[in-house]
């Protein structure tokens, strides 16, 4: 029985190599292309500023300038911003998560009158741009004297529609079942979100979180808008403000910034792939 | 007949939003101790009835009281029932253990006591090894298991049952009937069981309500259902097979005028054997017979007659060929149904 299960060589057929080759290389291009502007990136902060001047451009450093990660140092706050940034993200996540839970249980599990139409106004909040409602949200927040505070740059993504839709739908496919067992255990609505719907939909809280966690890390333009002082500037433009140098652009100092701005987010990364994978690839429990 | 009603349905109306009502007016008791299986085809309401009695679906008119009180504005959890589902509604994330104490914890039952009547009642169910598993890793049977075990943990005054073999297979299902039967007996609490399996229904109920659209059409132990059947409707449902029913023309002017249709029991005839004798109380049938099911200690034989096919059941050893035959029932256990289909009794008289 075995040796009909074992392939000789022969048996291989020249369609079915190449087709393994053609998707090794589509696989690779694919890496290639994702790869190559960090590769740059890296590379770029540890050239010396002639380096990274040169025609055609150098793909390899000989010698390491690693006293370019100092240098960014001395010329922003890097730890206050760090600290800026974290505090703008968690307190972006905890709004998010007060906001959209709740929200999405009840567009996925009652029938409240009203709750279509109120559904789709959310839904369309997300065809709105930010460079829409920036004016007016910002003379809002400066008739409340909310300029240069924390709360302006996390109250405008307090919530987010994209969220609530998504995790609506990761609710909705909880079989009913499952809430009236809960029910008749004596439990209530809270206890039912988080001991029972959370947990099942925790690959899609962890992608949305990591999502939100992503754009408010590198947003640029709310911070830019909101601030105009260095004391809850976040990361984004104190790097973007490496800039702004009379002695033109120091591309090494600025990509080595970078560097240090991507690397939160890339651990991040790193620990909640496979929550991310299994959110889109997650199809209920049987 | 004194026993007191654990269960009382009082004029139940269910209509899902406009439409026409699926129950309408309903009058129910429900013994206390009772095995009560609500029986009847998909669609009859039965599931309804039961999910109104745990207070997941509202009542659109009368009143559940349990224990003689209105339970209207009593929450599901606080009705003191327990309810295993069809597809068993265990939480996915928990640990069996968590699936059963979840349930106590919510009724703040003290850690020790928890700890108790966990191991009691594992024990019990046979799943003391399979506590720490996810439900996601265990068979169809423990899953069931696991839903039994949450429910009888709980302690409660009833047991409520949504079809809970129906995603079982057949051996499984048989040993989880005697298992149903004897956690009742040791219990002693009242059980409501909702089934469209006739079998089930008669194995392990000790009361039958019959549903059909919503109505009910018999309540009764099973031994009386299936001895005097009230309607045609039950006689047809209730046997396996059931109740031969043929329109009374085919008792060949033997039934008096008020009888519309006449039927008997396919295990109360029997195919004539060439040069058997036959005492004067019996009627003939002829009849072509289509299939011969031998199930080791009957055979069923499926007959064709002017009037439509019956059934046969015989516990005889000797089996029968194919080909036309004579269906021979003795008129005395003939079941006669009026107009409206209401059993009026059984036996016919020979002209």
């Amino acid at each position: 029985m075995t040796s009909a299960l074992k392939k000789s060589p022969a048996s291989v057929k020249p369609v079915k190599v190449i087709r393994t080759v053609l998707r090794w290389v589509l696989n690779i291009i694919i890496a290639l292309i994702f790869f190559i502007p960090f590769y740059w990136m890296f590379i770029t902060s540890v050239k010396t500023l002639g380096q990274t001047l040169m025609m055609p451009p150098t793909f390899l450093v000989s010698e390491p300038q690693w006293q370019n990660y100092p240098e960014v140092f001395t010329k922003v706050d890097i730890w206050g911003e760090l600290k800026n940034s974290l505090i703008v993200t968690a307190g972006t996540l905890v709004c998010q998560c007060i906001t959209v839970i709740p929200a999405a249980y009840a567009f996925a599990r009652y029938d409240f009158k009203g709750s279509k139409v109120l559904f789709g106004i959310t839904l369309a909040t997300m065809m709105i741009p930010a460079q829409l409602i920036f004016l007016p949200v910002y003379l809002m927040f400066s008739k409340w004297g909310m300029i240069n505070t924390y709360w302006s740059l996390i109250l405008p993504s307090a919530s987010s529609a994209f969220a609530i839709f998504m995790l609506r739908q990761t609710f909705k496919q909880v079989s009913e079942e499952l809430l009236e067992a809960a029910r008749l255990d004596k439990a209530g609505e809270f206890k039912i979100i988080w001991k029972i719907m959370l947990p099942l939909a925790r690959p899609t809280v962890v992608t949305l979180a990591m999502l939100t966690f992503i754009s408010v890390w590198n947003d640029y333009f709310w911070p830019l808008v909101m601030t105009t002082k260095e004391t809850v500037r976040t990361l984004p433009v104190g790097i973007a403000s490496l800039q702004m140098t009379e002695s033109g652009i120091n591309y090494n100092i600025m990509m080595a910034g970078n560097v240090i701005l991507v690397i939160p987010v890339l651990v991040v990364f790193f620990f909640a792939q496979k929550q991310i994978i299994k959110a889109f690839t997650y199809t209920g429990v049987k | 007949m004194c026993k007191m009603e654990k269960i009382t349905l009082r004029n139940i109306t269910k209509a899902y939003g406009k439409n026409p009502p699926v129950i309408e007016n309903l009058n129910l008791g429900i013994e206390e101790g009772s095995f009560t299986v609500l029986l009847g085809p998909s669609g009859c309401g039965k599931s309804t009835v039961l999910r109104m009695i745990a207070g997941l679906e509202k009542t659109t008119a009368g009143d559940v009281l349990i224990d003689g009180i209105s339970v209207r504005d009593v929450e599901p959890g606080d009705r003191n029932i327990a309810m295993v589902f069809q597809n068993y509604a265990l939480y996915p994330t928990m640990s069996v253990r968590d699936n059963i104490e979840f349930g106590l914890k919510n009724m703040k039952v003290g850690k020790d006591e928890r700890n108790a009547r966990i191991a009691e009642v594992a024990e019990m169910v046979g799943l003391t090894e399979y506590l720490s598993r996810k439900p996601a890793n265990l068979s169809g049977g423990q899953r069931q298991r696991v839903a039994l075990a949450r429910a009888i943990v709980k302690k409660p005054a009833v047991f409520l049952m949504d079809e809970p073999l129906s995603n079982l297979d057949a051996k499984l299902r048989t040993q989880i009937r005697t298992d149903l039967i004897e956690l009742h007996q040791r219990l002693k609490t009242t059980f409501v069981y909702v089934t469209h399996d006739q079998v089930e229904a008669m194995s392990m109920g000790t009361d039958i309500v019959l549903m059909d659209q919503g109505t009910i059409q018999q309540h009764a132990a099973p031994a009386e259902i299936y001895a005097s059947p009230a309607n045609v409707f039950t006689a047809r449902f209730i046997g396996s097979p059931p109740m031969n029913v043929v329109p009374a023309e085919a008792a060949h002017g033997k039934a008096p005028e008020f009888v519309s249709k006449v039927g008997f029991r396919p295990e109360r005839s029997h195919i004539v054997r060439p040069g058997e004798k036959l005492s004067e109380d019996t009627v003939l049938i002829d009849g072509n017979m289509l299939a011969r099911e031998m199930l080791g200690d009957q055979t069923q034989y499926k007959m064709e007659t002017e009037n439509g096919t019956v059934f046969v059941k015989e516990f005889k050893d000797d089996l029968i060929d194919y080909g036309q035959h004579q269906i021979a029932v003795k008129l005395a256990d003939i079941a006669c149904f009026d107009m409206q289909g209401k059993l009026c009794g059984f036996g016919l008289q020979k002209e």
